[in-house]
Protein backbone atom coordinates (compact mmCIF):
# COMPACT_ATOMS: atom_id res chain seq x y z
CA UNK A 1 0.00 0.00 0.00
CA UNK A 2 1.26 3.46 -0.84
CA UNK A 3 -0.28 6.39 0.61
CA UNK A 4 0.75 10.05 -0.30
CA UNK A 5 -0.46 13.42 -1.04
CA UNK A 6 0.91 13.66 -4.79
CA UNK A 7 0.69 10.84 -6.80
CA UNK A 8 0.13 10.57 -10.97
CA UNK A 9 -3.21 11.29 -12.07
CA UNK A 10 -5.68 9.08 -13.00
CA UNK A 11 -5.52 7.61 -17.09
CA UNK A 12 -8.69 8.47 -19.13
CA UNK A 13 -10.37 6.19 -21.25
CA UNK A 14 -10.32 8.72 -24.00
CA UNK A 15 -7.72 10.81 -25.75
CA UNK A 16 -8.68 14.32 -26.85
CA UNK A 17 -7.24 16.65 -30.18
CA UNK A 18 -7.83 19.29 -32.11
CA UNK A 19 -9.04 17.50 -34.91
CA UNK A 20 -10.07 14.12 -36.40
CA UNK A 21 -7.27 14.45 -38.59
CA UNK A 22 -4.65 15.23 -35.73
CA UNK A 23 -6.20 12.03 -34.07
CA UNK A 24 -5.70 10.17 -37.02
CA UNK A 25 -2.29 11.25 -37.92
CA UNK A 26 -1.47 10.89 -34.17
CA UNK A 27 -2.24 7.18 -34.83
CA UNK A 28 -0.44 6.75 -38.06
CA UNK A 29 2.55 8.61 -36.58
CA UNK A 30 3.04 7.66 -33.50
CA UNK A 31 1.56 3.98 -32.79
CA UNK A 32 0.55 2.41 -35.90
CA UNK A 33 3.39 3.21 -38.14
CA UNK A 34 1.82 1.56 -41.21
CA UNK A 35 3.84 1.54 -44.59
CA UNK A 36 0.92 1.46 -46.21
CA UNK A 37 -2.77 2.86 -45.47
CA UNK A 38 -5.88 2.06 -46.85
CA UNK A 39 -8.98 4.43 -47.75
CA UNK A 40 -11.99 4.30 -49.06
CA UNK A 41 -13.11 5.50 -52.19
CA UNK A 42 -16.20 7.76 -50.62
CA UNK A 43 -14.33 9.53 -47.93
CA UNK A 44 -14.02 13.19 -46.90
CA UNK A 45 -11.08 15.03 -47.96
CA UNK A 46 -9.61 15.19 -44.91
CA UNK A 47 -8.54 11.75 -44.40
CA UNK A 48 -6.58 11.71 -48.04
CA UNK A 49 -5.46 15.17 -47.71
CA UNK A 50 -3.83 14.36 -44.01
CA UNK A 51 -2.17 11.48 -46.08
CA UNK A 52 -0.75 13.43 -48.71
CA UNK A 53 0.52 15.89 -46.89
CA UNK A 54 1.67 14.61 -43.55
CA UNK A 55 3.16 11.36 -44.92
CA UNK A 56 3.66 11.31 -48.55
CA UNK A 57 6.36 8.50 -47.49
CA UNK A 58 3.70 6.20 -46.67
CA UNK A 59 1.82 4.32 -49.96
CA UNK A 60 -1.49 4.90 -49.88
CA UNK A 61 -4.51 3.07 -51.55
CA UNK A 62 -7.80 3.26 -52.44
CA UNK A 63 -10.44 0.28 -52.08
CA UNK A 64 -13.80 0.91 -53.59
CA UNK A 65 -17.57 1.87 -52.31
CA UNK A 66 -20.41 0.38 -53.95
CA UNK A 67 -23.62 2.58 -54.06
CA UNK A 68 -25.23 0.99 -50.64
CA UNK A 69 -21.98 2.00 -49.03
CA UNK A 70 -20.90 -1.50 -49.03
CA UNK A 71 -17.15 -1.73 -49.30
CA UNK A 72 -14.88 -4.02 -51.09
CA UNK A 73 -12.00 -4.30 -49.45
CA UNK A 74 -8.36 -6.05 -50.36
CA UNK A 75 -9.04 -9.39 -49.59
CA UNK A 76 -5.92 -9.33 -46.69
CA UNK A 77 -4.31 -6.93 -44.93
CA UNK A 78 -0.88 -7.90 -44.70
CA UNK A 79 1.61 -6.52 -41.64
CA UNK A 80 2.35 -3.13 -42.03
CA UNK A 81 -1.02 -2.35 -44.27
CA UNK A 82 -3.92 -0.11 -42.17
CA UNK A 83 -7.00 -0.37 -43.53
CA UNK A 84 -8.86 2.61 -42.59
CA UNK A 85 -13.16 2.05 -42.70
CA UNK A 86 -15.86 4.42 -42.08
CA UNK A 87 -19.63 3.92 -40.66
CA UNK A 88 -20.84 6.20 -43.20
CA UNK A 89 -22.92 8.95 -41.93
CA UNK A 90 -23.77 7.21 -38.46
CA UNK A 91 -24.95 4.05 -40.19
CA UNK A 92 -22.63 1.09 -39.43
CA UNK A 93 -20.57 -0.51 -41.56
CA UNK A 94 -21.54 -4.26 -41.72
CA UNK A 95 -19.36 -5.06 -44.58
CA UNK A 96 -17.28 -8.17 -43.55
CA UNK A 97 -13.62 -7.29 -42.38
CA UNK A 98 -10.87 -9.25 -44.23
CA UNK A 99 -7.99 -11.11 -42.64
CA UNK A 100 -5.55 -8.98 -40.88
CA UNK A 101 -2.16 -8.92 -40.17
CA UNK A 102 -1.69 -5.75 -40.12
CA UNK A 103 -4.17 -2.90 -38.14
CA UNK A 104 -7.76 -1.58 -38.89
CA UNK A 105 -8.37 2.11 -38.01
CA UNK A 106 -12.14 2.74 -37.54
CA UNK A 107 -13.39 6.07 -37.98
CA UNK A 108 -15.97 6.97 -35.92
CA UNK A 109 -16.60 10.64 -36.57
CA UNK A 110 -19.66 10.07 -37.83
CA UNK A 111 -20.94 7.72 -35.32
CA UNK A 112 -19.79 8.32 -32.26
CA UNK A 113 -23.55 8.83 -30.88
CA UNK A 114 -24.36 5.73 -32.43
CA UNK A 115 -23.93 3.11 -30.21
CA UNK A 116 -21.91 1.04 -32.31
CA UNK A 117 -19.71 -1.79 -31.19
CA UNK A 118 -16.09 -0.89 -32.48
CA UNK A 119 -14.15 -3.76 -34.46
CA UNK A 120 -11.29 -1.83 -35.13
CA UNK A 121 -7.83 -2.00 -33.21
CA UNK A 122 -7.90 1.45 -32.81
CA UNK A 123 -11.08 3.91 -32.80
CA UNK A 124 -10.49 7.42 -34.08
CA UNK A 125 -13.18 10.50 -35.11
CA UNK A 126 -13.98 14.35 -35.08
CA UNK A 127 -16.40 15.97 -33.15
CA UNK A 128 -17.36 18.86 -35.19
CA UNK A 129 -19.22 17.01 -37.75
CA UNK A 130 -22.13 16.06 -35.15
CA UNK A 131 -21.62 18.81 -32.32
CA UNK A 132 -21.57 22.36 -32.53
CA UNK A 133 -17.98 22.78 -31.21
CA UNK A 134 -15.11 24.97 -32.62
CA UNK A 135 -12.88 21.97 -32.47
CA UNK A 136 -12.53 18.30 -31.65
CA UNK A 137 -11.02 14.81 -32.16
CA UNK A 138 -10.54 11.74 -30.46
CA UNK A 139 -8.80 8.28 -29.97
CA UNK A 140 -10.71 5.72 -27.84
CA UNK A 141 -8.16 4.66 -25.02
CA UNK A 142 -5.70 6.63 -22.73
CA UNK A 143 -2.39 7.80 -24.84
CA UNK A 144 -0.56 10.13 -23.51
CA UNK A 145 0.85 12.63 -27.02
CA UNK A 146 3.00 15.31 -26.99
CA UNK A 147 1.21 17.87 -28.43
CA UNK A 148 2.48 20.37 -31.33
CA UNK A 149 2.19 24.25 -30.43
CA UNK A 150 0.04 26.06 -32.42
CA UNK A 151 -2.06 29.12 -31.83
CA UNK A 152 -5.35 27.64 -32.92
CA UNK A 153 -6.52 30.65 -34.94
CA UNK A 154 -9.09 29.09 -36.74
CA UNK A 155 -10.73 28.68 -33.46
CA UNK A 156 -10.52 31.89 -32.47
CA UNK A 157 -12.30 32.62 -35.88
CA UNK A 158 -14.99 30.46 -35.28
CA UNK A 159 -15.83 32.03 -31.86
CA UNK A 160 -15.96 35.45 -33.56
CA UNK A 161 -17.64 34.22 -36.73
CA UNK A 162 -20.70 36.36 -37.41
CA UNK A 163 -21.67 34.14 -40.22
CA UNK A 164 -20.78 31.21 -42.42
CA UNK A 165 -18.04 33.44 -44.08
CA UNK A 166 -15.98 33.43 -41.61
CA UNK A 167 -16.73 29.92 -40.41
CA UNK A 168 -15.72 28.89 -43.57
CA UNK A 169 -12.38 30.96 -43.90
CA UNK A 170 -12.02 28.88 -40.32
CA UNK A 171 -12.58 25.67 -41.86
CA UNK A 172 -9.98 27.01 -45.16
CA UNK A 173 -7.31 27.91 -42.19
CA UNK A 174 -7.27 24.65 -40.90
CA UNK A 175 -7.74 22.83 -44.32
CA UNK A 176 -4.28 24.92 -44.97
CA UNK A 177 -2.17 24.48 -42.04
CA UNK A 178 -3.04 21.87 -38.98
CA UNK A 179 -0.66 19.89 -36.70
CA UNK A 180 -1.30 17.14 -33.90
CA UNK A 181 -2.48 19.49 -31.00
CA UNK A 182 -4.79 19.38 -28.03
CA UNK A 183 -8.85 20.72 -28.39
CA UNK A 184 -9.95 23.52 -26.93
CA UNK A 185 -11.36 23.88 -23.14
CA UNK A 186 -14.60 25.42 -24.38
CA UNK A 187 -15.34 22.31 -26.76
CA UNK A 188 -14.44 19.81 -24.16
CA UNK A 189 -16.75 21.39 -21.67
CA UNK A 190 -19.32 21.45 -24.14
CA UNK A 191 -18.47 17.58 -25.26
CA UNK A 192 -18.31 16.65 -21.75
CA UNK A 193 -21.70 18.12 -20.94
CA UNK A 194 -23.87 17.09 -23.90
CA UNK A 195 -26.67 14.97 -23.40
CA UNK A 196 -25.92 12.23 -25.90
CA UNK A 197 -29.57 10.33 -25.65
CA UNK A 198 -31.30 13.80 -26.51
CA UNK A 199 -29.53 14.84 -29.46
CA UNK A 200 -29.54 11.38 -30.76
CA UNK A 201 -33.37 11.08 -30.49
CA UNK A 202 -33.60 14.67 -32.10
CA UNK A 203 -31.88 13.69 -34.71
CA UNK A 204 -33.17 10.56 -35.57
CA UNK A 205 -36.64 11.99 -35.67
CA UNK A 206 -35.76 14.98 -37.71
CA UNK A 207 -33.78 12.06 -40.12
CA UNK A 208 -37.01 9.82 -40.25
CA UNK A 209 -39.17 13.24 -40.81
CA UNK A 210 -36.96 13.95 -44.10
CA UNK A 211 -37.01 10.04 -44.75
CA UNK A 212 -41.34 9.63 -45.06
CA UNK A 213 -41.96 13.50 -46.20
CA UNK A 214 -39.68 14.66 -49.09
CA UNK A 215 -41.41 14.39 -51.98
CA UNK A 216 -38.62 13.71 -54.13
CA UNK A 217 -35.57 11.29 -54.61
CA UNK A 218 -34.92 8.33 -52.20
CA UNK A 219 -33.12 8.10 -49.01
CA UNK A 220 -29.27 6.48 -49.23
CA UNK A 221 -29.27 5.01 -46.20
CA UNK A 222 -32.15 2.99 -43.66
CA UNK A 223 -31.06 3.65 -40.48
CA UNK A 224 -31.21 1.05 -37.13
CA UNK A 225 -32.87 1.95 -33.93
CA UNK A 226 -29.59 2.60 -32.37
CA UNK A 227 -28.06 4.61 -35.10
CA UNK A 228 -27.88 8.60 -34.50
CA UNK A 229 -27.66 9.86 -38.22
CA UNK A 230 -25.29 12.46 -39.20
CA UNK A 231 -27.40 14.09 -42.28
CA UNK A 232 -30.18 12.72 -44.29
CA UNK A 233 -28.75 11.84 -47.83
CA UNK A 234 -30.96 11.85 -50.56
CA UNK A 235 -30.04 10.20 -54.24
CA UNK A 236 -32.27 11.93 -57.14
CA UNK A 237 -32.35 10.62 -60.20
CA UNK A 238 -30.12 13.38 -62.55
CA UNK A 239 -27.39 15.12 -61.69
CA UNK A 240 -29.01 18.48 -62.96
CA UNK A 241 -31.99 17.84 -60.33
CA UNK A 242 -29.65 17.71 -57.90
CA UNK A 243 -28.09 20.75 -58.87
CA UNK A 244 -31.07 22.73 -59.67
CA UNK A 245 -32.89 21.51 -55.85
CA UNK A 246 -29.58 22.32 -54.05
CA UNK A 247 -30.14 26.05 -55.67
CA UNK A 248 -34.11 26.23 -54.82
CA UNK A 249 -33.32 25.52 -51.86
CA UNK A 250 -30.29 27.98 -50.93
CA UNK A 251 -32.36 30.49 -52.58
CA UNK A 252 -35.00 29.92 -49.56
CA UNK A 253 -32.14 29.55 -46.84
CA UNK A 254 -31.60 25.88 -46.40
CA UNK A 255 -28.36 25.08 -47.13
CA UNK A 256 -27.23 21.52 -48.54
CA UNK A 257 -24.24 19.87 -48.82
CA UNK A 258 -22.86 17.20 -51.28
CA UNK A 259 -21.40 13.99 -49.11
CA UNK A 260 -18.67 13.94 -50.74
CA UNK A 261 -16.89 15.61 -53.75
CA UNK A 262 -14.03 12.91 -55.16
CA UNK A 263 -10.73 13.71 -54.10
CA UNK A 264 -8.65 14.60 -56.86
CA UNK A 265 -6.37 11.55 -56.06
CA UNK A 266 -8.64 9.84 -56.42
CA UNK A 267 -9.81 10.72 -59.69
CA UNK A 268 -5.74 10.03 -60.29
CA UNK A 269 -5.69 6.60 -58.84
CA UNK A 270 -7.51 4.85 -60.85
CA UNK A 271 -9.81 2.01 -58.97
CA UNK A 272 -13.40 1.54 -59.66
CA UNK A 273 -14.57 4.95 -59.30
CA UNK A 274 -17.65 4.32 -60.98
CA UNK A 275 -20.29 4.33 -57.59
CA UNK A 276 -18.85 6.69 -55.96
CA UNK A 277 -18.93 9.14 -58.92
CA UNK A 278 -22.33 8.09 -59.60
CA UNK A 279 -23.25 9.07 -55.50
CA UNK A 280 -21.43 12.59 -55.97
CA UNK A 281 -23.43 13.35 -58.43
CA UNK A 282 -26.53 11.90 -57.73
CA UNK A 283 -26.87 12.85 -53.50
CA UNK A 284 -28.24 15.66 -51.39
CA UNK A 285 -27.32 16.11 -47.98
CA UNK A 286 -30.22 17.46 -45.45
CA UNK A 287 -29.01 18.77 -42.63
CA UNK A 288 -30.88 16.95 -39.38
CA UNK A 289 -28.86 18.71 -36.30
CA UNK A 290 -30.16 18.28 -32.96
CA UNK A 291 -30.82 21.87 -33.22
CA UNK A 292 -32.99 21.89 -35.14
CA UNK A 293 -37.08 20.61 -34.64
CA UNK A 294 -39.86 19.41 -36.55
CA UNK A 295 -41.20 22.42 -38.04
CA UNK A 296 -37.70 23.04 -39.42
CA UNK A 297 -37.78 19.91 -41.34
CA UNK A 298 -41.80 20.80 -42.64
CA UNK A 299 -39.85 23.96 -43.67
CA UNK A 300 -37.59 22.02 -45.80
CA UNK A 301 -40.17 19.34 -47.23
CA UNK A 302 -42.41 22.67 -48.09
CA UNK A 303 -39.36 23.80 -49.84
CA UNK A 304 -38.60 20.69 -51.66
CA UNK A 305 -42.40 20.32 -52.74
CA UNK A 306 -42.42 24.01 -54.11
CA UNK A 307 -39.44 23.07 -55.84
CA UNK A 308 -41.06 19.98 -57.36
CA UNK A 309 -44.76 21.77 -58.73
CA UNK A 310 -41.83 24.69 -60.80
CA UNK A 311 -40.44 21.49 -62.23
CA UNK A 312 -43.58 19.14 -63.22
CA UNK B 1 -5.83 42.22 -29.08
CA UNK B 2 -2.46 42.05 -31.62
CA UNK B 3 -0.89 39.02 -31.59
CA UNK B 4 2.18 39.08 -34.20
CA UNK B 5 1.73 37.96 -37.56
CA UNK B 6 4.33 35.45 -38.83
CA UNK B 7 2.57 33.80 -42.33
CA UNK B 8 0.48 35.21 -45.28
CA UNK B 9 -2.58 32.93 -44.15
CA UNK B 10 -2.60 34.98 -40.88
CA UNK B 11 -3.58 38.03 -42.60
CA UNK B 12 -7.60 38.32 -42.47
CA UNK B 13 -7.50 36.85 -38.28
CA UNK B 14 -4.70 39.23 -37.66
CA UNK B 15 -6.54 42.22 -39.07
CA UNK B 16 -10.09 40.74 -37.65
CA UNK B 17 -8.89 41.25 -34.13
CA UNK B 18 -7.10 43.98 -34.16
CA UNK B 19 -8.37 46.59 -36.73
CA UNK B 20 -9.94 49.41 -34.60
CA UNK B 21 -13.35 50.69 -35.23
CA UNK B 22 -14.55 51.98 -37.85
CA UNK B 23 -12.52 49.64 -39.75
CA UNK B 24 -13.35 46.50 -40.52
CA UNK B 25 -12.57 43.34 -42.59
CA UNK B 26 -14.19 40.56 -44.21
CA UNK B 27 -13.61 37.60 -45.98
CA UNK B 28 -15.54 36.44 -49.07
CA UNK B 29 -14.24 32.55 -49.64
CA UNK B 30 -15.49 30.37 -52.13
CA UNK B 31 -18.24 28.06 -51.35
CA UNK B 32 -16.84 25.92 -54.17
CA UNK B 33 -15.18 22.22 -52.27
CA UNK B 34 -11.25 22.15 -52.44
CA UNK B 35 -10.69 26.07 -52.57
CA UNK B 36 -9.39 26.66 -49.21
CA UNK B 37 -5.91 28.06 -51.11
CA UNK B 38 -7.83 31.14 -52.68
CA UNK B 39 -8.81 34.20 -50.51
CA UNK B 40 -11.15 37.24 -51.03
CA UNK B 41 -10.74 39.94 -48.12
CA UNK B 42 -12.40 43.17 -48.46
CA UNK B 43 -11.40 46.34 -46.23
CA UNK B 44 -14.06 48.55 -45.26
CA UNK B 45 -14.26 51.81 -43.04
CA UNK B 46 -17.37 52.34 -42.31
CA UNK B 47 -19.60 51.24 -45.44
CA UNK B 48 -17.03 52.29 -47.86
CA UNK B 49 -15.06 49.62 -49.58
CA UNK B 50 -11.14 51.07 -49.31
CA UNK B 51 -9.20 47.83 -51.02
CA UNK B 52 -9.88 43.99 -52.04
CA UNK B 53 -7.14 41.61 -51.53
CA UNK B 54 -7.54 38.36 -53.37
CA UNK B 55 -5.48 36.08 -54.53
CA UNK B 56 -4.16 31.87 -54.12
CA UNK B 57 -1.75 31.14 -50.99
CA UNK B 58 0.18 29.13 -52.91
CA UNK B 59 1.17 32.03 -55.84
CA UNK B 60 1.27 34.84 -53.64
CA UNK B 61 5.00 36.22 -52.80
CA UNK B 62 5.91 35.02 -49.47
CA UNK B 63 5.52 37.50 -46.88
CA UNK B 64 3.67 39.74 -48.79
CA UNK B 65 0.57 39.92 -46.64
CA UNK B 66 2.26 40.03 -43.63
CA UNK B 67 4.10 43.10 -44.74
CA UNK B 68 0.87 44.65 -45.73
CA UNK B 69 -1.03 44.28 -42.32
CA UNK B 70 1.76 45.42 -40.70
CA UNK B 71 1.58 48.20 -43.01
CA UNK B 72 -1.88 48.98 -42.77
CA UNK B 73 -1.49 48.74 -38.91
CA UNK B 74 1.43 51.08 -38.52
CA UNK B 75 -0.92 53.57 -40.78
CA UNK B 76 -4.25 53.12 -38.89
CA UNK B 77 -2.17 53.83 -35.21
CA UNK B 78 -0.59 56.84 -36.79
CA UNK B 79 -2.89 58.66 -39.01
CA UNK B 80 -5.87 56.17 -39.06
CA UNK B 81 -5.40 55.90 -42.82
CA UNK B 82 -4.62 51.95 -43.61
CA UNK B 83 -3.50 52.65 -47.07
Amino acid sequence: MLIASKLPPERTNRTYFHTGRAAFSFLVDQVVHPKKVYLPTFTCWSLVSAMSRRFPQIELDFYPVKRDLSCVYPERINEGEALVFIHFFGHENTTPLPPCEGTLLEDFSHSYMSQIIPRGHYVFGSYRKIMKVVDGGFVMGFFNPVYEPTRKLDSWLRLSASDWRDVREAENMLDRDWCISDISSQSLEILLSANEPQVRQRRQKNEQFLAHNLSVGTPQITYRRNECPLIHNRLMPSNEERDSLRSYLSSKGVFTSIHWPTHELIHKHGVMIEDTLWIEKHVISFPVSHEYGTNDMEYICKCVDEWKQGNT
Amino acid sequence: MMFPIERDDEFYVFLKSCLPPPFRIQSEPSPSYYSEWMFRYILYKGDKLLEIYQGDFRTIEKGSLVREAKKMMANILKEQTPC
